[in-house]
């Protein structure tokens, strides 16, 4: 977790490389695709460092900040988010530029706008113009680099104004229904998510400026309007599978969705009687049918490719598989990428029917919360490298009465720190995280503490998106355009030839 | 492309952004607003850390009074103990100006008496109770936290962090 910023430093950082790409076309006036087929690779390593880094910053956010949650909407947690949004947007959108030549101008500026906003997301900690968690230092650079944002969005614009006659597509879209306009819909979602975002960040700035009122914007607006948003985009993730390109009728679609369609429903009602015991809300039960219908797309998508693969050949199940999977990479690494998504949403569904308690436990006396019962035993104070815990020793039960462990959530106090920090102390099983949080001790005969307790539903989940996402990309990333490759075999015989030449 | 509303869109945004975030230089991000501000001094009672004397906030009304959070926990507490103690010479001590009131919260009497002794904390100084009760009130969410109070018991300013003389003489030159 340690390497959260430099897994987020080298997102920001690797994303110039395909900005350069494209700032050095437009200087050259060279806007062919060759740009974009280069700097693909780039890309996907810029995406993946940057949602490692942020599914880590969420995971540390989670374990270290001890306030049960995993995002909060801080506006340096929000920074960092805006480049993952246009840069995923970006990331969809030149598949169109390689595939059909389209959409030419809308990658520049969305390139354009992703390495503008890693600067913008380094702008706010560095300024201090903001107030946050993560604003930990006010040094003298602000300014600097508010300058090198204008140079970057300014010259970028600039080039891009004077070049655009240059990135007119030569296609038109030719129907409504077709992969190019699942793409585009997800493009105006990621940005307008993104434009969003950066609106509830600076809004409070925004207000200052107009009204000289402080306010701050919390949670409930980001939460209202990105959910709505992040469920199109859930649904488009599904539908941009199976559509085809250029052209589908509805016949096609209805019998491409079917069976997911089915799917979904079905265990979407089932997991609704499952779990009708937990008074689930209606974005539960969203969130639970497009995953299911999104993995289920994905699924019959690989199935039906290995099933036309063993007409031709009588091999096991399991060799087609490798087979279909290494013959298109690029393809099965981005769909897998998509279920570590689905992973995630999962991991946010759970936080909707989340417990949170604040329990006084007294000594010996076993309390119940969910499937768990507590027992206080003592307070402990012991050496944790060069802090001291205090610890309240909590003993914890299944419901049959079996003991599942002994947790121990503390406050630890260091020399040099001038606050207690909160140590949670978390259970974690494949469905829940039983996560205690030490509040306060408390007098009487043999004590009693204050704990905060959460169960977390799915949690964990959100988490193993990133060993998803790291096989997905490598995947993904396993792929070469054959033009690329011969383009680079030719450049390198030349190379070649004339230092034969030379000498 | 001058015509264009896409060219001037984008020039529009971009300008706006940028003047904004310059803005953002501007202001400063640790004047948090409380909602305290303009209203009167939640009053409590507390005992003295060195004794069994007591003090009510509604007493001291007739004078101005700072109202300092600390805690000998605290780093940032130990680099304002001695602005304040200098304070509290100047305008409590010599002129009875200014009464200067200290409360720790989240510590212990030993720790906090310890702490008063070696900064030589002329000025009352008291400890909340164990549940924060005082510091809840007041809606204190880290230490230091200053509350500047008029003569009426009115809250007129309220600051985050270690305090300076500075802004110490600054936000109470109204009531020298």
């Amino acid at each position: 977790m340690a390497i959260h910023p430099p897994a987020l430093y080298l997102g920001f950082i690797v994303f110039s490389v395909p900005f350069a790409f494209a700032m050095g076309g437009l200087i050259k006036g060279k806007m062919d695709n060759e740009w974009v087929m280069t700097t693909r690779r780039w890309t996907l390593m810029a995406w993946y460092f940057l949602s490692a880094g942020l599914i880590l910053g969420g995971q540390l956010a989670y374990e270290e900040l001890g306030w049960g949650g995993f995002w909060a909407w801080d506006p340096v947690e929000n920074a960092a988010f805006m480049p993952w949004l246009t840069g995923t947007a970006f990331l969809h959108s030149v598949m169109i530029q390689e595939k059909r030549n389209m959409l030419k101008i809308c990658n520049v500026v969305l390139i354009i706008l992703t390495f503008g906003l890693t600067i913008v997301s380094t702008f706010p900690t560095r300024s201090g113009i903001i107030n946050s968690v993560h604003a930990f230092t006010q040094s003298e650079i602000g300014p600097a680099f508010l300058i090198f944002l204008a140079l970057i969005l300014v010259i970028g614009f600039s080039l891009l104004f004077k070049r655009i006659q240059m990135l007119e597509s030569e296609h038109k879209i030719e129907s409504v229904l077709c992969r190019e306009n699942a793409f585009l819909a997800q493009n105006v979602l990621l940005v307008g998510i993104a434009f969003t975002v950066l609106l509830g960040t600076t809004f409070p700035l925004l207000a200052e400026a107009v009204r000289g009122t402080k306010l701050s914007i919390q949670a409930p607006f980001f939460n209202t309007i990105i959910a709505q948003m992040g469920y199109m985009l859930l649904l488009l993730m599904g539908i941009g599978t199976l559509i085809a390109w250029r052209k589908s009728s509805w016949e096609g679609l209805l019998r491409n969705f079917k069976n997911p369609l089915i799917l979904a429903t079905a265990g979407t009602v089932f997991l609704a009687w499952f779990l009708s015991d937990r008074n689930l809300l209606w974005s539960v039960h969203t969130i639970f049918w497009l995953t299911i219908f999104v993995t289920a797309t994905i699924v019959l998508e690989l199935f039906k490719a290995v099933q036309a693969k063993s007409r031709q050949t009588e091999s096991n199940f399991l060799k087609r598989l490798f087979y279909v999977i290494s013959r298109n990479p690029r393809r099965y690494g981005g769909l897998l990428i998509h279920f570590g998504v689905i992973l995630m949403f999962l991991g946010f569904a759970g936080t909707f029917f989340k417990v949170e308690r604040n329990m006084t436990l007294e000594f010996g006396v076993p309390e119940q919360i969910g499937e768990y019962s507590l027992k206080f035993q003592q307070v402990e104070e012991f050496k944790v490298g060069n802090a001291t815990h205090r610890a309240a020793i909590v003993e914890v039960y299944d419901k049959d009465g079996n003991l599942l462990e002994v947790m121990k959530p503390a406050k630890s106090f260091y020399p040099t720190q001038p606050q207690p920090l909160t140590e949670v102390a978390i259970l974690r099983s494949f469905l829940e995280d039983l996560y205690l949080i030490f509040s306060s001790e408390n007098g009487g005969e043999q004590g009693s503490v204050t704990l905060r307790v959460f169960i977390n539903p799915l949690i964990g989940w959100s988490w193993m998106a990133l060993p998803v996402f790291t096989l997905g990309v490598g995947l993904s990333m396993s792929y070469r355009p054959k033009s690329l490759v011969a383009h680079e075999t030719i450049l390198r015989e030349r190379y070649l030839a004339a230092q034969a030449t030379s000498s | 492309m001058w015509t264009s509303w896409k060219f001037w869109t984008a020039w529009f945004s971009i300008l706006g952004l940028i003047a904004l975030l310059a803005f953002g230089f501007t202001t400063d991000p640790k004047k948090v607003p409380s909602p305290l501000i303009g209203n009167p001094a939640p009053d409590f009672e507390i005992s003295a850390l060195n004794g069994a004397a007591k003090m009510r906030l509604s007493e001291l009304k007739g004078k101005p009074v700072l109202l300092n959070y600390w805690a000998s926990w605290c780093q940032e507490c130990k680099v304002e103990a001695h602005v304040l103690e200098a304070f509290h010479k100047k305008y409590g001590l010599a002129t009875e100006q200014i009464k200067v009131v200290g409360i720790a919260i989240q510590d212990t009497p030993d720790k906090a008496q310890a702490f008063a002794q070696r900064f030589g904390k002329s000025y009352f100084l008291g400890l909340d109770d164990s549940n924060g009760n005082i510091a809840l009130d007041y809606g204190i969410y880290g230490v230091p936290e200053s509350f500047f109070i008029d003569p009426e018991g009115i809250i007129f300013y309220k600051h985050i962090g270690g305090v300076t003389a500075e802004l110490l003489e600054k936000q109470f030159k109204p009531f020298l």
